[in-house]
């Protein structure tokens, strides 16, 4: 490192140029990495969706409980689970969280990638007032195993008139699914709809396992089948089938977006270059006393090259950081639309290997023109 | 400023270092070019990113009147007989020859083929005899409205446009009937113009709904009574209903997705704007740099401070003007009335950009600033140039 000097005062002799080429190199990093948070959120759908659930909703208006025995006994559907519920909150009315009324051990069959311990498993298989609750939640509120915790409802009463459920952590479960699915709650569909006042008997959803996922059609149009005649009729579809649907539509925007923004981050990033690149060109002549003392055309490019990398590598990074703080920061609003929204490792990568190829090339060029010339020329023109 | 001028000449000088240093740009044309590219692109983004989010909202804001209420129920269920005949005697409530004018619908949706691989979902809504009263908007443009009983359906302009199966003189199968498309409406532009209308009994019968309804339409006396009436349901104890006003009812409902378009947009071109700024710094000082001995030149002839501060910053604001206009310009002919598709309200909602002129000026307001911040250091610091030093700079 015993040309660290050369290369900083090179990287100081015009501070605010290097500055602002840093800020701007920075800006990009950042668009391109909020691009590629945006864009794994959208992906983040259909990773959660599996080809092995499909689901069951009604035409119009909404399922009674009482189609579920009905779909278990269709061929091919080896288990269902359904879901009603809530909006919760803890305590304080800003605090609030999904609280899913299901069958215990409908929803672990039908949802693996759910892992709850044998123990949990147990505890909350027997308890109808039990809860298990993901893992963000229970450490963001602290909640212990076998603690009480009153959950309430703004909107929903119970049959005694009161709104809060008071239910008993059995377990704490945990998930590789995105951050938005470890902050559920989720309680007994029978404690739930024996409590409520009003509107008993109703579920929104039920998701149904299958073992052949090349059957999801057809099992799907038996589910359907049996439905025809009754009010309300259903309609049936694999998860990963109207996910699909959901981001051919909504992707429209997204793709718009996503190319529009490609286009700018390597627009300004040339630029960039450009500028980089005129300040190496400015300084021919330095370089050129470099050669005539004695410096090889390995040393000489090595020291273009490094401070070129190290500025786009600098601003780069730092560029990433502010698209992972944006991305934390928007979650809570898009989190509907992109559960899945985060940096992802690829991108990081990917964002490195931008970074060193943009320096690269932005030290480059101007080292062609300057080894064209010979050393004697070079000085000559200053 | 250590001297003293008269106003008539500072505005003389200030005006001929401008028309100098604009003169000289051709001098300087690669910067000044890659400064006006910065520009251009930034706005060009700006303007398409909020065309997507102008369009969304012009498609929404033109979807329903101040003096139509909509009643849905709260939790699951269907709008019977009974509850229809409640809300009809609300106070409020205008009349027609038949009665109280409030109308129960039917709202699902079609999953319909786009493409021989890709499925949508579209809204289907089915109307009452009475629609025109709610909707008064809607009209029929190619065919004829449908005719209760037959199983006829009406398409909204987008649908046909987007929907291959759904034309007119088609028949698509659905819910084990036929349904035939007998006409094509126009909504003056709203997002109904997405939809397929069918009769309510039609789709009653086609979902074994009985003769029930997912939602009800009123048409108010006027838009000032809607507080009446909402309070007036609301301490109904027969019904558990909210109440809404249509005119802002499905704004609501597509707030998740205007957010997302709004937020991620802003900041998509915040980030840009602050990238470009540092851009248009770095061409800036370059040029000042470039044009030292010249700046000191004309110091030293006793220009004032002031108007070579000046004519920096008008040069600055000139490449932001011409980057601006001519992003502004890129920006209407790409994006204006590109049509697409999103989710909306549990259906395929058709739209078009919208490049507003309030969005092109703030675009170009937009690029002018860029040009005045990355104008204004530079400049200062040209002022400040030492001229015995400066005059000798290489």
């Amino acid at each position: 490192m015993k040309y660290w000097p050369l290369l900083w005062s090179n990287i100081k002799r015009k501070k605010l140029r290097t500055i602002f080429t840093l800020f701007a190199v920075t800006s990009a990093f950042a668009l391109f990495g909020l691009l590629a948070s945006m864009a794994h959120g959208m992906n983040g759908v259909m990773q959660i969706a599996s080809a092995e659930r499909i689901q069951t909703s009604a035409k119009l208006g909404a399922l009674p409980i009482s189609y579920g025995p009905k779909i278990a006994a269709v061929q091919g559907v080896t288990s269902i689970t359904w879901f009603n519920g809530f909006r919760g909150y803890y305590q304080d009315k800003k605090n609030t969280f999904q609280v899913v009324a299901t069958n215990p051990e409908g929803f672990l069959k039908v949802y693996p990638e759910v892992r709850l311990n044998e123990q949990a498993r147990k505890a909350w298989f027997g308890d109808k007032p039990g809860a298990v609750v993901g893992s963000l939640i229970a450490k963001r509120y602290g909640w212990k195993v076998g603690e009480r915790i009153p959950v309430q409802s703004k909107n929903i009463t119970k049959e005694d008139g009161t709104h809060t459920w008071y239910v008993t952590l059995d377990g704490i479960y945990n998930t590789d699914l995105p951050d938005r699915y470890k902050n559920f709650v989720l309680i007994h569909y029978q404690y739930f709809n024996d409590s409520i006042a009003k509107n008993k008997n109703y579920v929104g959803v039920y998701k149904e396992r299958i073992a052949d996922p090349r059957q999801a059609a057809a099992i799907s149009k038996l589910i359907d089948d049996k439905f025809t005649t009754s009010f309300p009729q259903t309609r049936t579809a694999s998860e990963a089938a109207d996910t699909q649907t959901f981001i051919r539509e909504f992707g429209n925007i997204g793709f718009i977006t996503f190319v529009v923004g490609a286009a700018v981050f390597f627009s300004m990033l040339l630029v960039t270059v450009n500028t980089m690149s005129q300040s190496v060109r400015e300084r021919t002549s330095e370089l050129a006393v470099l050669k005539a003392l004695g410096f090889g055309r390995g040393t000489v490019s090595g020291l273009v090259l490094a401070e070129a990398v190290g500025v786009t590598a600098i601003g780069g990074a730092l560029g990433l950081v502010i698209a992972w703080l944006l991305a934390g920061a928007i979650y809570k609003s898009v989190q509907d639309v992109l559960p899945a929204l985060g940096l992802p490792p690829a991108a990081i990568g990917l964002g490195i290997l931008l970074m060193i190829v943009f320096g690269v090339i932005a030290g480059a060029l101007p080292l062609r023109q300057v080894f064209h010339l010979r050393a004697a020329d070079a000085l000559r023109r200053a | 400023m250590s001297r003293h001028i008269s106003p008539l000449i500072w505005a003389r000088e200030t005006a001929s270092v401008c028309k100098f240093s604009l003169g000289s740009i051709r001098f300087r044309l690669q910067p000044a070019l890659i400064a006006v590219i910065g520009f251009c692109g930034v706005v060009l983004v700006f303007i398409g990113l909020l065309s997507i989010r102008d369009g969304l909202t012009s498609v929404l804001s033109h979807t329903g009147s101040d003096d139509v209420a909509i009643v849905s129920l709260n939790g699951p269920g269907m709008v019977d007989l009974p509850m229809l005949r409640t809300i009809g005697e609300a106070p409020g409530v205008a009349h027609g020859p038949n009665g109280p004018l409030a109308l129960g619908d039917m709202v699902t949706s079609l999953m319909v083929h786009k493409s021989a691989k890709q499925l949508a979902a579209v809204t289907l809504r089915g109307v009452g005899r009475q629609y025109k009263a709610i909707w008064n908007k809607m009209h029929v443009i190619k065919g004829h409205m449908f005719k209760p009983g037959l199983d006829q359906i009406v398409v909204g302009r987008s649908t046909a446009a987007q929907f291959p199966q759904l034309r007119l003189g088609k028949t698509f199968h659905w819910n084990h009937k036929d349904w035939k498309v007998v006409g094509v409406f126009a909504s003056g532009g709203d997002m109904h113009e997405s939809e397929v209308w069918a009769d309510v009994h039609d789709v009653q019968s086609a979902y074994n709904a009985g003769n029930t309804f997912s939602g009800v339409y009123v048409k108010l006396t006027s838009p000032g009574v809607f507080d009446k009436f909402k309070k007036a349901l609301k301490s109904n104890p027969q019904l558990n209903v909210s109440v809404d006003r249509e005119s802002t009812f499905f704004a609501n409902e597509s707030k998740d997705l205007n957010s997302v378009i709004t937020i991620a947009g802003g900041l998509i071109a915040l980030l840009m704007g602050i990238g470009a700024m540092f851009g248009a710094l770095n061409t800036m000082y370059a040029a000042v740099s470039a044009r030292t001995r010249e700046i000191a030149t004309l110091r030293a002839l006793g220009f004032a401070r002031s108007p070579v501060v000046l004519s920096v910053v008008f040069e600055a604001l000139f490449l932001g003007a011409v980057g601006g206009v001519a992003g502004g310009a890129i920006g209407y002919l790409m994006f204006n009335g590109f049509k697409a598709t999103t989710i909306g309200n549990g259906g395929m909602l058709a739209f078009q950009f919208a490049v507003t002129p309030t969005l092109l000026a703030t675009g170009l307001i937009y690029a002018l600033l860029m040009g005045l911040v990355g104008g204004l250091f530079p400049a200062i610091r040209a002022a400040r140039l030492p001229i015995a030093t400066a005059i000798r700079d290489v």
